[in-house]
Protein backbone atom coordinates (compact mmCIF):
# COMPACT_ATOMS: atom_id res chain seq x y z
CA UNK A 1 0.00 0.00 0.00
CA UNK A 2 1.52 3.28 -1.26
CA UNK A 3 1.85 5.91 1.90
CA UNK A 4 1.29 9.11 1.40
CA UNK A 5 4.07 11.23 3.41
CA UNK A 6 2.54 14.76 2.57
CA UNK A 7 -0.71 16.49 1.17
CA UNK A 8 -0.02 20.27 0.27
CA UNK A 9 -1.89 22.36 -1.61
CA UNK A 10 0.29 25.02 -3.65
CA UNK A 11 -1.27 27.29 -6.64
CA UNK A 12 2.22 27.08 -7.85
CA UNK A 13 2.78 23.24 -8.01
CA UNK A 14 6.50 22.48 -8.35
CA UNK A 15 8.67 25.08 -8.25
CA UNK A 16 12.11 25.13 -7.65
CA UNK A 17 13.27 25.26 -4.17
CA UNK A 18 10.32 25.40 -2.35
CA UNK A 19 9.15 21.72 -3.16
CA UNK A 20 12.51 20.60 -3.44
CA UNK A 21 12.83 21.85 0.07
CA UNK A 22 9.35 20.03 1.28
CA UNK A 23 10.31 16.96 -0.32
CA UNK A 24 13.61 16.99 1.94
CA UNK A 25 11.58 17.13 4.69
CA UNK A 26 10.43 14.06 3.64
CA UNK A 27 11.33 10.56 2.32
CA UNK A 28 8.57 11.33 -0.35
CA UNK A 29 9.82 9.22 -3.42
CA UNK A 30 7.07 10.10 -6.04
CA UNK A 31 5.58 13.67 -6.03
CA UNK A 32 2.06 12.96 -7.30
CA UNK A 33 -0.14 16.06 -8.63
CA UNK A 34 -3.57 15.49 -8.57
CA UNK A 35 -5.20 18.40 -11.01
CA UNK A 36 -7.93 17.68 -14.05
CA UNK A 37 -6.67 20.27 -16.21
CA UNK A 38 -3.14 19.42 -15.74
CA UNK A 39 -3.19 15.74 -16.07
CA UNK A 40 -4.90 16.13 -19.76
CA UNK A 41 -2.21 18.73 -20.72
CA UNK A 42 0.79 16.44 -21.31
CA UNK A 43 2.92 19.28 -22.42
CA UNK A 44 2.88 21.18 -19.34
CA UNK A 45 3.05 17.97 -17.40
CA UNK A 46 6.36 17.08 -19.12
CA UNK A 47 7.59 21.10 -17.67
CA UNK A 48 6.51 19.95 -14.21
CA UNK A 49 8.31 16.33 -14.75
CA UNK A 50 11.88 18.41 -15.60
CA UNK A 51 11.28 20.95 -12.57
CA UNK A 52 11.02 18.13 -10.04
CA UNK A 53 13.80 17.68 -8.04
CA UNK A 54 16.67 14.89 -9.52
CA UNK A 55 15.56 11.39 -9.00
CA UNK A 56 11.96 12.00 -8.30
CA UNK A 57 9.16 10.99 -10.35
CA UNK A 58 6.37 13.13 -11.11
CA UNK A 59 2.71 11.69 -11.83
CA UNK A 60 -0.09 14.10 -12.88
CA UNK A 61 -3.17 12.42 -12.63
CA UNK A 62 -6.86 13.81 -12.76
CA UNK A 63 -9.31 13.51 -9.41
CA UNK A 64 -11.25 10.56 -10.83
CA UNK A 65 -7.69 8.78 -12.36
CA UNK A 66 -6.40 9.48 -8.32
CA UNK A 67 -8.79 8.11 -6.62
CA UNK A 68 -9.35 4.90 -8.91
CA UNK A 69 -5.71 3.76 -8.36
CA UNK A 70 -5.88 4.33 -4.42
CA UNK A 71 -8.68 2.54 -3.93
CA UNK A 72 -7.40 0.07 -6.15
CA UNK A 73 -3.80 -0.05 -4.45
CA UNK A 74 -2.22 1.58 -8.02
CA UNK A 75 0.33 3.43 -6.34
CA UNK A 76 1.61 0.42 -4.83
CA UNK A 77 4.03 1.11 -2.70
CA UNK A 78 4.99 4.73 -3.57
CA UNK A 79 5.80 7.09 -0.68
CA UNK A 80 3.94 9.55 -2.21
CA UNK A 81 4.24 13.63 -2.22
CA UNK A 82 0.62 15.11 -3.28
CA UNK A 83 0.36 17.98 -4.95
CA UNK A 84 -3.51 19.81 -5.68
CA UNK A 85 -3.46 23.48 -7.02
CA UNK A 86 -6.81 24.56 -4.88
CA UNK A 87 -8.53 23.47 -2.45
CA UNK A 88 -12.04 22.46 -4.72
CA UNK A 89 -9.75 19.46 -5.80
CA UNK A 90 -8.92 17.90 -2.36
CA UNK A 91 -12.20 17.95 -0.99
CA UNK A 92 -13.13 16.40 -4.50
CA UNK A 93 -10.67 13.97 -4.20
CA UNK A 94 -11.62 12.88 -0.52
CA UNK A 95 -15.29 12.78 -1.45
CA UNK A 96 -14.31 9.76 -4.32
CA UNK A 97 -12.15 7.79 -1.54
CA UNK A 98 -8.54 9.84 -1.32
CA UNK A 99 -6.77 9.12 1.44
CA UNK A 100 -6.65 12.58 3.66
CA UNK A 101 -5.60 12.54 6.99
CA UNK A 102 -3.39 15.89 6.86
CA UNK A 103 -4.02 18.98 4.38
CA UNK A 104 -1.15 21.36 4.24
CA UNK A 105 -2.21 24.75 2.40
CA UNK A 106 0.78 26.34 1.24
CA UNK A 107 -0.10 28.82 -0.92
CA UNK A 108 -3.68 29.78 -2.79
CA UNK A 109 -3.36 32.60 -5.06
CA UNK A 110 -4.96 35.57 -5.34
CA UNK A 111 -8.50 36.82 -7.04
CA UNK A 112 -12.10 38.26 -6.07
CA UNK A 113 -13.32 37.10 -2.92
CA UNK A 114 -10.05 36.23 -1.20
CA UNK A 115 -8.75 37.14 1.82
CA UNK A 116 -5.33 36.79 3.09
CA UNK A 117 -5.65 34.93 6.40
CA UNK A 118 -1.93 33.61 7.38
CA UNK A 119 1.13 35.69 5.95
CA UNK A 120 0.89 35.18 1.73
CA UNK A 121 -1.61 32.67 2.09
CA UNK A 122 -5.44 33.71 1.05
CA UNK A 123 -8.82 31.74 1.05
CA UNK A 124 -12.11 32.10 -0.16
CA UNK A 125 -15.64 31.35 1.41
CA UNK A 126 -15.55 27.96 -0.46
CA UNK A 127 -12.15 27.36 0.82
CA UNK A 128 -12.90 27.95 4.35
CA UNK A 129 -16.28 25.85 3.89
CA UNK A 130 -14.73 22.90 2.33
CA UNK A 131 -11.77 22.76 4.85
CA UNK A 132 -14.28 23.16 7.41
CA UNK A 133 -16.09 20.18 6.59
CA UNK A 134 -12.69 17.95 6.53
CA UNK A 135 -11.80 19.50 9.85
CA UNK A 136 -15.12 18.57 11.19
CA UNK A 137 -14.32 15.02 9.88
CA UNK A 138 -11.24 14.44 11.76
CA UNK A 139 -8.72 15.83 9.14
CA UNK A 140 -5.88 17.76 10.39
CA UNK A 141 -5.45 21.19 8.14
CA UNK A 142 -2.80 23.25 8.89
CA UNK A 143 -1.09 26.49 6.79
CA UNK A 144 2.71 26.03 6.33
CA UNK A 145 4.39 28.06 3.24
CA UNK A 146 8.06 27.28 3.61
CA UNK A 147 9.80 24.60 6.28
CA UNK A 148 11.46 27.08 8.37
CA UNK A 149 8.44 29.58 8.71
CA UNK A 150 5.90 28.49 11.82
CA UNK A 151 2.53 26.84 10.47
CA UNK A 152 -0.97 27.97 11.73
CA UNK A 153 -3.78 25.60 12.36
CA UNK A 154 -6.79 26.00 10.37
CA UNK A 155 -8.96 26.03 13.85
CA UNK A 156 -6.97 29.59 14.10
CA UNK A 157 -8.24 30.89 10.89
CA UNK A 158 -11.45 29.95 11.94
CA UNK A 159 -11.84 31.61 14.86
CA UNK A 160 -10.88 34.98 12.76
CA UNK A 161 -14.25 34.93 11.11
CA UNK A 162 -12.96 36.24 8.39
CA UNK A 163 -16.55 35.19 6.50
CA UNK B 1 15.61 43.70 -40.20
CA UNK B 2 13.89 42.65 -37.87
CA UNK B 3 13.91 43.72 -34.68
CA UNK B 4 15.03 41.28 -31.95
CA UNK B 5 13.90 41.28 -28.71
CA UNK B 6 15.50 40.38 -25.26
CA UNK B 7 12.89 39.13 -22.16
CA UNK B 8 14.13 38.51 -18.33
CA UNK B 9 11.63 36.81 -16.46
CA UNK B 10 12.39 36.74 -12.17
CA UNK B 11 10.92 36.16 -9.30
CA UNK B 12 9.63 39.90 -8.24
CA UNK B 13 11.42 42.77 -9.24
CA UNK B 14 14.39 41.32 -9.23
CA UNK B 15 14.65 41.37 -13.36
CA UNK B 16 13.95 45.26 -13.41
CA UNK B 17 16.36 46.15 -10.98
CA UNK B 18 18.98 44.39 -12.99
CA UNK B 19 17.97 46.16 -15.92
CA UNK B 20 18.38 49.69 -14.57
CA UNK B 21 22.19 47.98 -12.79
CA UNK B 22 23.11 47.27 -16.30
CA UNK B 23 21.78 50.32 -17.74
CA UNK B 24 24.47 52.05 -15.39
CA UNK B 25 27.28 50.51 -17.18
CA UNK B 26 26.08 50.68 -20.86
CA UNK B 27 23.49 52.95 -20.69
CA UNK B 28 19.88 52.81 -22.04
CA UNK B 29 18.93 49.67 -23.38
CA UNK B 30 16.59 48.88 -25.85
CA UNK B 31 13.75 46.18 -26.54
CA UNK B 32 14.32 44.53 -23.36
CA UNK B 33 11.29 43.40 -21.69
CA UNK B 34 10.95 42.39 -18.03
CA UNK B 35 7.89 40.04 -16.42
CA UNK B 36 8.28 40.11 -12.62
CA UNK B 37 6.12 37.69 -10.74
CA UNK B 38 4.48 39.03 -8.04
CA UNK B 39 3.28 37.15 -4.78
CA UNK B 40 -0.12 37.13 -5.51
CA UNK B 41 -0.03 36.18 -9.26
CA UNK B 42 -0.33 32.50 -10.53
CA UNK B 43 1.45 31.23 -13.33
CA UNK B 44 -1.58 31.73 -15.55
CA UNK B 45 -1.99 35.75 -14.79
CA UNK B 46 2.00 35.69 -15.61
CA UNK B 47 1.43 33.55 -18.75
CA UNK B 48 -1.14 36.45 -19.92
CA UNK B 49 0.96 38.88 -19.37
CA UNK B 50 3.93 37.65 -21.24
CA UNK B 51 1.97 36.43 -23.99
CA UNK B 52 0.46 39.94 -24.92
CA UNK B 53 4.26 41.15 -25.39
CA UNK B 54 4.80 38.01 -27.21
CA UNK B 55 2.16 37.63 -29.93
CA UNK B 56 4.35 40.63 -31.57
CA UNK B 57 7.60 39.35 -31.32
CA UNK B 58 9.66 37.11 -33.85
CA UNK B 59 9.50 33.85 -32.56
CA UNK B 60 12.93 32.59 -31.15
CA UNK B 61 13.32 35.38 -28.94
CA UNK B 62 15.53 34.39 -26.03
CA UNK B 63 14.03 34.80 -22.81
CA UNK B 64 16.26 34.85 -19.52
CA UNK B 65 14.90 33.68 -16.07
CA UNK B 66 16.16 33.69 -12.61
CA UNK B 67 15.98 29.82 -10.89
CA UNK B 68 15.76 26.41 -13.32
CA UNK B 69 12.05 24.90 -12.47
CA UNK B 70 10.80 27.67 -10.89
CA UNK B 71 7.53 29.63 -11.86
CA UNK B 72 9.06 32.13 -14.71
CA UNK B 73 11.52 29.16 -15.97
CA UNK B 74 8.19 27.05 -15.57
CA UNK B 75 5.86 29.60 -17.34
CA UNK B 76 8.53 30.56 -20.46
CA UNK B 77 9.01 26.89 -21.03
CA UNK B 78 5.46 26.54 -21.65
CA UNK B 79 5.67 29.29 -23.98
CA UNK B 80 8.30 27.69 -26.21
CA UNK B 81 5.59 25.38 -27.48
CA UNK B 82 3.77 28.31 -29.16
CA UNK B 83 6.93 30.84 -29.67
CA UNK B 84 9.54 28.40 -29.86
CA UNK B 85 11.56 30.96 -27.42
CA UNK B 86 14.47 30.11 -25.97
CA UNK B 87 14.97 29.80 -22.30
CA UNK B 88 18.58 30.19 -19.85
CA UNK B 89 18.13 30.05 -16.84
CA UNK B 90 20.97 31.98 -14.14
CA UNK B 91 20.33 35.48 -15.26
CA UNK B 92 22.97 37.64 -14.18
CA UNK B 93 24.36 41.13 -14.72
CA UNK B 94 27.01 39.88 -16.81
CA UNK B 95 25.09 37.44 -18.66
CA UNK B 96 22.88 40.14 -19.55
CA UNK B 97 25.33 42.28 -20.48
CA UNK B 98 27.20 39.80 -22.98
CA UNK B 99 23.87 38.57 -24.58
CA UNK B 100 22.95 42.91 -24.81
CA UNK B 101 26.06 43.87 -26.71
CA UNK B 102 25.88 40.74 -29.11
CA UNK B 103 22.14 40.60 -29.94
CA UNK B 104 22.15 41.85 -33.20
CA UNK B 105 25.51 39.46 -34.02
CA UNK B 106 24.50 37.05 -33.12
CA UNK B 107 21.30 34.33 -34.07
CA UNK B 108 19.38 33.08 -31.40
CA UNK B 109 20.90 29.89 -31.42
CA UNK B 110 24.44 31.75 -30.83
CA UNK B 111 22.73 33.77 -27.86
CA UNK B 112 21.71 31.08 -25.95
CA UNK B 113 25.07 29.20 -25.70
CA UNK B 114 26.91 32.87 -25.35
CA UNK B 115 24.09 33.18 -21.93
CA UNK B 116 24.61 30.06 -20.66
CA UNK B 117 28.79 30.02 -21.13
CA UNK B 118 28.89 33.80 -19.91
CA UNK B 119 26.82 32.72 -16.86
CA UNK B 120 29.35 30.23 -16.27
CA UNK B 121 32.09 31.81 -16.61
CA UNK B 122 30.33 34.84 -14.26
CA UNK B 123 31.06 32.81 -11.14
CA UNK B 124 34.85 33.23 -9.70
CA UNK B 125 36.42 33.03 -6.43
CA UNK B 126 38.13 36.43 -6.67
CA UNK B 127 40.36 36.18 -3.89
CA UNK B 128 42.04 32.65 -4.86
CA UNK B 129 42.36 33.95 -8.49
CA UNK B 130 44.39 37.31 -7.08
CA UNK B 131 46.29 34.65 -4.93
CA UNK B 132 46.78 32.18 -7.90
CA UNK B 133 48.11 35.07 -10.54
CA UNK B 134 51.94 35.18 -11.37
Amino acid sequence: MAEIKLLRADFRLIHGQVITKWIRQTTANKILIIDDALANDEFMSSIYMMAAPPGIEVLTHTVDEACEKWLNNGYQNAKLFVLFKDVDSIYRAYKKGFEVKDVQIGGLGAGPGRKVVYGPITMDKNDIHQLKELSDNGVHVYLHQVPDDPSLEFSKVLAKNLF
Amino acid sequence: MENKYLIIGTHGKFGEELVKSAEMIIGKMNNVYVFSLLPHMSMQDYLIDIEKAMVNMPKETLCLVDLFGGTPSNTFAALSKKYNNHVVSGVNLAMLLEVYMNMSAMDSEQLCTCAVSTGKDSCLNVIEKFNNRI
